[in-house]
């Protein structure tokens, strides 16, 4: 069942308005859980952030960026969110490791590298603070599920999907 | 030193800093892509607050949502007050937290294990 979908071409100062689309749905389909519309709405803020800095980083603040964005419920009351956007061919190596070394953290570890980032790592204007996929990581305690779609030799479809309960 | 005010948006705190009572509040949104362009006056101020502090210093932290780029903006802060918790002027963190929103009071507890200063997590019912 969709929650929320989109599928369409977003101007990066537009994103406002998606984050806001997305919350009013959130609070609707949520408002009686607290606990899950709190958690739902942080992780979309993180995913959507992530497709503001990395997704469109070659792009001046007009152009429009091609994405898709939706909530859905299974039947067995899992929810998952799945954000895709435009990546460069050359960044997918970079994020593909990156992915794949929180994925492979327990939760131990997690929470050490969280706190070692949290703490010493420099903030990057243009790439936010590197926290967000391992804050989803620990907040939904499950892995995060990635693919790359080659588009062409220069661009791929980047899809994440973020699963909790 | 003046007191230093922010109207909250839907995607920034509200701050309200009083040097003379040493209260420091900020709570609210803090979702902005941009966070160093807010967070830079902020820094500006507290370090020059810093040269002339209070003798007793309490950050009320109440937060509805902030996302993880912020939060790096949030540990700047607590970190400069930290100083002068180091130098034996009193500091302590109020972290409040909204009933069910576990994952706000996980992130007080975050800050606590980081921070060398005294810290308490508190509920609230309603920001």
């Amino acid at each position: 069942m969709d929650i929320f979908s989109y599928k369409g071409n977003v101007k990066k100062i537009s994103f406002d308005k998606l984050l806001n689309l997305i919350e009013k749905k959130v609070n609707m389909y949520f408002v009686e859980d607290k606990r899950v519309r709190m958690k739902t709405f942080a992780i979309v803020i993180e995913l959507i952030q992530n497709i503001y800095h990395h997704g469109s980083s070659h792009l001046n603040e007009d152009s429009e960026i091609p994405i898709s964005f939706s909530i859905q419920k299974t039947d067995d009351n899992v929810f998952a969110l799945k954000a895709s956007n435009i990546l460069e061919n050359s960044k997918i190596e970079w994020l593909k490791n990156k992915l794949d070394q929180i994925n492979s953290l327990s939760k131990a570890g997690l929470d050490k590298v969280y706190l070692e980032r949290l703490m010493y790592t420099k903030l990057n204007e243009k790439e936010g603070a590197g926290l967000g996929f391992l804050y989803i990581r620990r907040k939904t305690g499950n892995t995060i599920q990635y693919s790359f779609t080659r588009l062409n030799e220069l661009i791929s479809e980047f899809e994440v999907v973020i699963s909790f309960k | 030193m003046e007191k230093f005010l922010l109207e909250p948006t839907e995607k920034t705190p509200h701050v309200f800093f009083d040097p003379d009572e040493g209260i420091f509040e900020i709570g609210g949104r803090s979702i902005i892509e941009n966070t160093v362009k807010f967070y830079e006056p902020i820094f500006d101020w507290i370090e020059a607050y810093l040269e002339k502090p209070a003798l007793k210093n309490t950050i009320m932290a109440k937060f509805e949502y902030f996302n993880t780029s912020s939060s790096k903006c949030l540990i700047e802060i607590f970190r400069k007050f930290e100083g002068l918790h180091k130098k034996g002027i009193k500091v302590h963190l109020e972290w409040y937290y909204e009933q069910e929103d576990e994952d706000m009071r996980e992130s007080g507890e975050d800050f606590r294990t980081v921070l060398s200063f005294p810290l308490s997590i508190k509920e609230m019912k309603v920001i």
